[in-house]
């Protein structure tokens, strides 16, 4: 209602004074960050790390626990990341001269399951649920390993996912029934792990 | 060092010596911070390959937002306010939350009402800022700006709020002159299961709200929420009780849906339903008939929407948005029920490898019903809106395009909306954005921009006639249909690094244009009963015109430390006609403060505990006699477990009270924010 009922407001630019704060306030606000700054010292011991890291190292862990019979035409155990090349990128750095099954670990981005050659982990990251569910249903071999990390990649069939807690922790969640008829040697360990 | 430059002109200083004094206090406590930091950090990286898998489980983990990651490709001052900037800010009210972004001023004008805009032109009817929940516009076009004290949601569902500073007249129509808010709720499929909390304390009083999210079948989420506040009453300037208790209870729902792969169905409402009281000077009965009385007015509403979005491919979604306002309003000396149907189609398609075109169209109808004073005597001549309803249309439709010029490097996007509005008929609002990337992380951007900001019903029907304490007789506002669109060329600059993982900065500059800004015009007074009456009416003889720069930055100084340090400048500078016979309006030059400084600090310290502080410096109002002001806040969180989190906070610390913006009602009495302490606890499962 109005600009036009704004009307009649003092015009007088009166200077303020800006003794709003008095240097003693001043001196409370400069100790308090002084404060923030000591807690500073103390608290190293906690660290977090990056999401994409935690990841990258489930990831090498997980495939760890499945039984795959290596053959000797796999020069490398291959990591096929589905269409995000931020995480392809940091999972290549994170297990960089890191060897799964005796085979060192390398990384493929690929954009369409034509491109998944002899990978034997596919990694569909995001949880862009049209996206997933396209990818997840055109055909992926039983003896594949599927994660991610949403509700929507088990929800469209992914075996396991790697889900971020309300808490900041990563939590392991799977799709007992795909994982059971995937024909995949998931060991008891894992199997443990998955049911908390 | 960003922060030289500041030091060395001394225009960033202004002239009085305070000012400085003022920020270079929060300068020192940025240096001191980062000083502290660089001396007391080690390195404290885990090695993950050290860790068994059950330790790995238990590790904490961050993220890196995508969303600025999209900052970084637009050409505009965008910033985005996450859910985690909101939590940990103690941030209670959605103004609260917007004062987060740079650049914003954001002022409390009581405990129910705020003055929110960007890059000026602030006030209680501020109307150059478009303001969206989900898609849905808040604003009234009784006067083109935002009753905030209807504007609440579930804070713990919110995912962001992304603010534009300058026009996105070319996306969002008229009146997106200075700035678009967008504020976006969580789907109901990523807020599944229960979340309660409770707040107490001395200026919110309490808050409690209750939250269930539940799966009804295979991918149709939903959830449903409830909500109550009361809020204290500031103080007047003297100390005393300024008797503006506030209250609002809310509740809604909202549901999400993909069938399949190419649908995707949200449906959402709300409902609310509160009031506030607020002490005004006013005629009585009795002896001496001038006196100050307290007025309760109510506030009630709901609304719905849906929106379907189809993709016929992955680059080719449809998305079709319908919804229904209802809100009224009952503030004594006005009435409003407004009902409000809204219909926008959006399609994008793909430009080759990387361009994107969008079309859109867009019908809104807004029928009001208005009532004048009901409680003020001595009311000679017609009295209230003429008409008392009306139904305003609005029709739009926009087309822009973007592409890389250069692949990666250069990218230019053009467009322009096309709106016809009942009063001042078509108006065109184009622009046209550049961005260029020197270096991987490095965004240099341009923008030239028009935008309108269309006349309101109220300056347009408004036939009120008001007695004033402070001069014998009455002023009449009346409506015009003279009044036309005011509009403004707006000329942008930016330049944003993410120079690290830790480390993202960006500066923004403006110079806008503005003509046929406001005035109100006096006209030839008449006598009623030996009393004289003023006519006033809205008319645009006024032009100006604008400058400033804005800073932010984002600082991860270690793993578990961030800092978000900003800084904005602002100058307005107008000019009214020689025939215009506005003495007040001119008032806008000093109505938003010059500098504006703030530095927030996060930190994630061990135990669960999270310590969090913030201190922000506020700049003279000198044409509304506010002084500057520094507000410190602090909040410390404990998170007990996945289940449980405890928090206690204190706002405006070290500061007894303090104005933060005048009413813009003469009779209105001016109040001070009082400082605070509060308590809350947030239980999920």
């Amino acid at each position: 209602m109005a600009g036009v009922l704004m009307s009649i407001r003092s015009t007088s630019r009166a200077c303020f004074s800006l003794g709003l704060l008095n240097s003693g306030k001043v001196v409370c606000q400069v100790l308090l960050v002084c404060v923030i700054g000591c807690f500073s010292g103390v608290s190293n011991s906690q660290a977090a790390v990056s999401e994409a890291e935690a990841k990258a190292e489930f990831i090498f862990r997980i495939a760890q626990f499945v039984d795959w019979e290596m053959q000797g035409t796999d020069e490398t155990f291959v990591i096929a990341v589905f269409a995000d090349v931020e995480f392809a990128a940091s999972l290549t750095n994170s297990l960089e001269g890191r060897t799964i099954k005796g085979k060192e670990v390398s990384v493929q981005l690929i954009e369409e399951l034509a491109e998944l050659g002899r990978a034997r982990v596919v990694v569909v990251p995001g949880a862009n649920r049209r996206r997933i569910v396209r990818f997840l249903g055109s055909g992926i071999p039983s003896n594949v390993l599927t994660l991610g990390d949403s509700e929507a990649f088990l929800k469209a069939g992914g075996m396991i996912s790697m889900l971020k807690s309300r808490a900041g922790r990563i939590r392991l969640a799977a799709h007992s029934e795909t994982l059971q008829s995937s024909g995949l040697r998931i060991s008891s360990k894992l199997m443990r792990i998955l049911s908390h | 060092m960003i922060f030289d430059g500041f030091k060395r002109n001394p225009c960033f200083l202004g002239s009085a010596r305070q000012h400085g004094r003022h920020i270079s206090l929060v300068l020192l406590s940025i240096i001191s911070l980062s000083m502290m930091t660089v001396l007391g950090a080690e390195n404290s990286e885990i090695d993950l390959r050290e860790l068994s898998f059950e330790e790995l489980l238990d590790v904490q983990v961050t993220s890196v937002s995508k969303k600025e990651e999209s900052i970084s490709k637009s050409a505009a001052a965008i910033s985005v306010i996450t859910q985690e900037d909101i939590r940990r800010s103690g941030a209670m009210s959605l103004p609260e939350a917007i004062r987060l972004a740079p650049g914003m001023q954001v002022a409390a004008i009581d405990a129910a009402n705020w003055a929110v805009s960007a890059r000026g032109f602030s006030d209680i009817f501020a109307n150059k800022l478009l303001v969206m929940m989900d898609g849905r516009p808040l604003y009234t076009p009784l006067f083109s700006g935002v009753f905030w004290d209807a504007q609440e949601t579930f804070m713990d569902d919110i995912d962001r709020i992304e603010i534009v500073r300058g026009p996105g007249a070319t996306l969002w129509g008229a009146n997106a002159v200075n700035g678009v808010i967008n504020v976006i709720t969580k789907s109901a499929a990523e807020t599944q299961g229960m979340l309660a909390f409770g707040t107490l304390g001395t200026e919110l009083l309490g808050s409690a709200g209750f939250r269930y999210g539940f799966e009804l079948k295979e991918g149709l989420f939903m959830r449903v929420y409830g909500q109550y506040q009361e809020r204290d009453s500031f103080a007047l300037a003297d100390g005393s009780d300024a008797s503006d208790r506030y209250e609002l209870g809310q509740g809604g729902f909202r549901l999400d849906w993909e069938p399949d792969g190419q649908n995707e169905f949200t449906f959402q409402g709300d409902i609310y339903g509160g009031g506030s009281s607020f002490l005004a000077d006013s005629f009585v009965a009795t002896p001496p008939f001038l006196g100050t009385i307290v007025r309760t007015p109510n506030i009630g509403g709901g609304n719905l929407l849906g929106r379907w979005t189809h993709h016929f491919s992955d680059s080719a979604p449809l998305s079709v948005q319908v919804f229904y306002d209802q809100t009224h309003r009952d503030s004594d000396f006005i009435a409003e029920d407004r009902r409000t149907f809204d219909i926008d189609v959006q399609q994008r398609f793909a430009l080759g490898e990387t361009g994107e075109l969008v079309v859109g169209g867009n019908y809104r109808s807004s029928q009001d019903t208005l009532f004048g004073p009901m409680g003020l005597p001595l009311l000679p001549g017609p009295d209230g809106f003429s008409p008392s309803r009306e139904l305003l249309e609005l029709k739009s439709g926009f087309i822009q395009g973007g592409w890389d010029i250069v692949a990666d490097t250069l990218n230019l996007t053009v467009g322009s909306k096309f709106e016809h509005n009942d009063y001042t008929g078509t108006e065109i609002q184009p622009s046209a954005r550049l961005r260029y990337h020197p270096r991987e992380r490095h965004t240099l951007w341009g923008a030239v921009s028009r935008a309108v900001r269309t006349p309101s019903r109220s300056e347009r029907g408004i036939q009120l006639t008001q007695f004033s304490p402070m001069i014998p007789g009455a002023i009449s506002f009346q409506g015009t249909d003279s009044y036309g669109a005011e509009d403004m060329i707006a000329y942008e600059l930016g330049y944003r690094v993410q120079s690290n993982d830790s480390l993202w900065w960006d500066l923004a500059s403006f110079y806008n244009v503005y003509d046929n800004l406001q005035t109100r015009e006096f006209g030839f007074p008449s006598f009623s009963g030996g009393l004289p009456i003023i006519p006033i009416s809205a008319d645009n003889q006024m032009s100006g015109e604008s400058y400033g720069l804005e800073l932010a930055i984002n600082w991860k100084v270690t793993d578990w430390w961030r800092l978000r340090p900003s800084y904005s400048y602002l100058q307005i500078e107008v000019d009214q006609n020689l025939t215009s016979t506005d003495v007040t309006s001119s008032a806008v030059e000093g109505s938003s403060p010059h500098h504006t400084a703030s530095l927030w600090s996060y930190m994630d310290l061990p135990g669960g505990f999270e310590f969090d502080t913030g201190i922000r410096y506020v700049d003279a109002l000198p044409d509304l006699g506010v002084p500057a002001y520094l507000a410190t806040d602090v909040r410390v969180g404990w998170r007990m477990n996945d289940h449980v989190t405890l928090s206690v906070g204190g706002k405006n610390l070290f500061d007894d009270r303090h104005a933060e913006y005048p009413p813009s009602l003469f009779f209105l009495e001016r109040t001070e924010v009082e400082h605070s302490v509060y308590a809350k606890v947030v239980v999920t499962f």
